[in-house]
């Protein structure tokens, strides 16, 4: 994320692995060859997917994961369609910021 | 037939230590460019290092840091710079380089910036976050197309062989840093750099040698220059002009203090 001069951006996100200015060299390939997608997802959207997750799978989803099942509404997948997701982590180190955003303590 | 780059023909005549002062463009006012390369050839430098302000300088500490940051809160940029330096040679002879990061080099796009700094007669340029193997594979003939020095840099924890390599592919001088550290003015210079500077000194390179990072003063810029050509000094002139009162005068001053002309 830079400006026209070629200077960093601050970046933001909810989770710590997101919240980074720069972008691997495979990503980068890939978006440039064309042969990825990239959806853009709110910390709204993430926190919802992270719910949904945890309460129809029993599996608690790292923030960052919880952006790529964010994506799933987009998607429109058909049922007959496989869709396989990086599972990346595990939300135990994201428990307090569930508790803060989804209000759990109130 | 093109000019001997300023450099060599620098080196070539040079009976004296190199001096070479960096300054952040745009700084410590946007408008200070020209007024701090003037006054930094009317006291006496050898070599200006002009600085191109960038977001994330991670060869360079607090001073240099907070400069870059203050000059791009004032809205320095390459294309600004250029604009700065259009009409620099009608006073400036000395020979003049840019330092920066290859990011905002990248994104001007690298043989239109070789171009302009052709076309404003900046003669070389110091680019530390460029590996060596990118610029040979990508970009030395680019450089060398528009008569551009590349600098390379070596340090106390460089192998002998990749020095030779260096030395190999180099032109202008080695920019020798002094620590393995940041940029920074210091108290002084160490024995362990010392042994450093000799060790280099009795490898016979090709290229002239000038030692830079914690250089700051008269007796830190000779003690370099006993084993080198010369030195650089840059956080301790940095240092200086964000609190000058009177900008020309003060950087004549400094330059003629290290000189020991004062």
């Amino acid at each position: 994320m830079q400006t026209e001069d070629g200077q960093v951006i601050e970046p933001y996100s909810i989770s710590a692995g997101l919240d980074y200015p720069g972008i691997g060299p495979m990503h980068a390939h890939l978006f440039e060859s064309g042969r990825a997608t990239f959806y853009g997802v709110t910390d709204e959207e993430a926190l919802v997917a992270a719910v949904e997750c945890s309460q129809l799978e029993g599996i608690i989803p790292a923030l960052e994961t919880a952006h790529a099942l964010a994506v799933f509404e987009r998607l429109q997948a058909k049922p007959n369609e496989i869709v396989v997701v990086n599972v990346s982590g595990r939300g135990d180190k994201d428990l307090s910021t569930y508790q803060n955003r989804l209000k759990l303590n109130d | 037939m093109t000019k001997m780059n300023r450099i060599s023909a620098l080196f070539a005549q040079a009976t004296e230590p190199v001096l070479n002062v960096y300054t952040t463009a745009g700084f410590p006012r946007f408008e200070d460019t020209m007024t701090v390369l003037n006054a930094l050839q009317a006291g006496g430098v050898d070599i200006i290092e002009v600085g191109m302000p960038y977001s994330d300088p991670v060869a360079d500490g607090e001073t240099i840091q907070l400069s870059n940051q203050a000059a791009l809160e004032q809205g320095m940029s390459v294309a600004h710079l250029f604009a700065q330096l259009k009409d620099m040679r009608k006073t400036i002879t000395v020979p003049v380089l840019l330092m920066g990061y290859i990011n905002p080099v990248l994104q001007y796009g690298v043989e239109a910036f070789c171009a302009k700094c052709a076309e404003v007669g900046v003669d070389g340029l110091i680019l530390p976050d460029l590996p060596m193997v990118e610029y040979e594979a990508s970009y030395r003939e680019i450089f060398e197309k528009y008569g551009l020095y590349n600098i390379l840099l070596i340090t106390p924890q460089t192998n002998d062989e990749r020095i030779r390599h260096i030395d190999s592919v180099s032109k202008g001088f080695i920019y020798m840093v002094s620590s393995a550290s940041t940029t920074g003015a210091k108290t002084g210079i160490s024995a362990d750099q010392e042994v450093y500077f000799s060790r280099i000194a009795a490898m016979n390179l090709q290229n002239p040698r000038l030692i830079g990072f914690g250089i700051s003063d008269h007796e830190s810029f000779m003690k370099a220059s006993k084993n080198a050509s010369g030195a650089i000094i840059g956080s301790a002139f940095v240092k200086m002009i964000a609190q000058a009162k009177d900008l020309s005068a003060e950087i004549v001053d400094f330059v003629q203090a290290i000189k020991g002309k004062k």
